[in-house]
């Protein structure tokens, strides 16, 4: 049961740049900028690829390949984790089916 | 015409009356002060900076002189006027030029927002532009003082200006400001090096500045090009070491190091990001062995071919 599909807040008003696997993210509309882990940077470019949005089942299945996330048994879990920080930071948003 | 060309007198006449102006890299400024102290720091540290004419802009009037009022009568102290403006508590009269060189930092600082401005020494050799940010009591001035003792080029000992458009290095070199131990130090290291003299319980403790070398400031019209971001440590004993350092946590380092990110906004974000993209960045932690860190950085800039 995963009728939540998540987005980007406001695409517009989001800037990032990405090194190696880690990226800062400008968010215009409060003027906030943050440094994500290289897990949050993963969760937040799946979405990036994803302007309509994406489950956490689907999230899973993008992340999946990740060769520095060896435990898959957890990887829902932690996409979820990811995604209550980055709507924390206001990146990103929730929109219930 | 330069300072240092002025006849005998003109300087302190002109700093008692109308104001002496200099062109400090990209901006102007007007400074007035019937102090002997800012009068001779200024012909020691200044001497080679262009005068700027009466009749031409200037981005900042500025005052060191004697407070008015009871302060006046008490004891001998300088207060720093901007524009009418006093953003300083008074200080000593012995600390002068040491309060006018913070006052012009904060000039600079306040209001140029036509460039991103990061809290930073910045070197250059052979094109290549070298930015030290650090919080201060980090090694930053030492370190600078030490490239440019062994001929690096001074940008700037405070004060990375980053250019909006090209994302280059724009030059305003002034004193660099040595604290402590390291006026000692610098003076070993750099015997020609100019330096005033120690301003004594400042509250910095003992500071000292060091002229900015000539060919520095007749270059300061030549912007440099980004190469290194390093974050200096200066620990008493330590090992020299120099460790790459992510380019997304030096962008963080950074934004807590500037004056003007969150005024700049998105367009301070796009700039500094420019400018870690184009830069190899590491931290450096040094323990006192000057040779050892500029050989260290030389060797970084043969690297680069």
């Amino acid at each position: 049961m995963e009728p939540t599909t998540w987005r980007l807040a406001a695409p517009r008003a989001t800037d990032w740049r990405a090194w190696d696997d880690e990226i800062v993210v400008f968010h215009q509309t409060t003027g906030s900028t943050h440094h994500l882990s290289a897990f949050g940077s993963a969760v937040l470019m799946a979405l990036l690829d994803h302007p309509s949005g994406l489950d956490v089942r689907a999230l899973v299945r993008a992340l999946e390949s990740r060769a520095d996330h060896d435990d898959r048994s957890s990887l829902a879990e932690d996409v979820r984790a990811a995604l209550t920080t980055l709507a924390e930071l206001k990146l990103v948003e929730s929109v219930t089916a | 015409m330069i300072v240092a060309s002025l006849p005998p007198g003109e300087l302190r006449r002109r700093l008692r009356s109308s104001g002496l102006r200099v062109r400090l890299g990209p901006v102007a400024a007007s400074i007035r002060s019937a102090f002997p102290v800012v009068a001779s720091s200024m012909a020691l540290h200044y001497g080679e900076h262009e005068v700027v004419e009466d009749d031409e802009f200037a981005d900042f009037h500025v005052r060191v002189d004697a407070p008015f009022g009871v302060r006046r009568i008490v004891r001998r102290q300088a207060v720093f006027d901007f524009d009418g403006q006093v953003p300083f508590k008074p200080l000593p009269a012995a600390h002068g030029f040491a309060l006018l060189e913070w006052g012009l930092n904060w000039c600079v600082s306040a209001h140029c927002h036509q460039f991103l401005m990061i809290h930073a020494a910045v070197v250059e050799r052979g094109g290549r532009a070298l930015v030290l940010p650090a919080p201060p009591g980090s090694g930053k001035s030492t370190l600078c003082a030490a490239l440019v003792g062994r001929g690096w080029r001074l940008l700037s000992d405070e004060l990375a200006l980053v250019d909006l458009e090209r994302v280059e290095l724009v030059p305003i070199p002034r004193p660099i400001s040595l604290k402590n131990d390291s006026i000692a130090a610098i003076g070993r290291f750099w015997p020609a090096a100019s330096i005033g003299e120690p301003v004594y319980e400042t509250v910095k403790g003992t500071i000292a500045h060091v002229a900015p070398p000539p060919p520095s400031v007749r270059s300061s019209g030549e912007t440099a090009r980004p190469a290194w971001i390093v974050l200096p440590q200066f620990r008493a004993g330590d090992e020299l070491s120099l460790v790459p350092l992510s380019r997304a946590a030096t962008f963080m380092q950074l934004v807590e190091a500037a004056f003007n990110y969150s005024v700049l906004g998105h367009r301070g974000f796009q700039v500094l990001a420019s400018l870690v993209s184009s830069c190899a960045c590491f931290r450096f932690n040094y323990g006192g062995d000057l040779g050892a860190a500029v050989r260290c950085f030389d060797e970084q800039l043969a690297m680069k071919g």
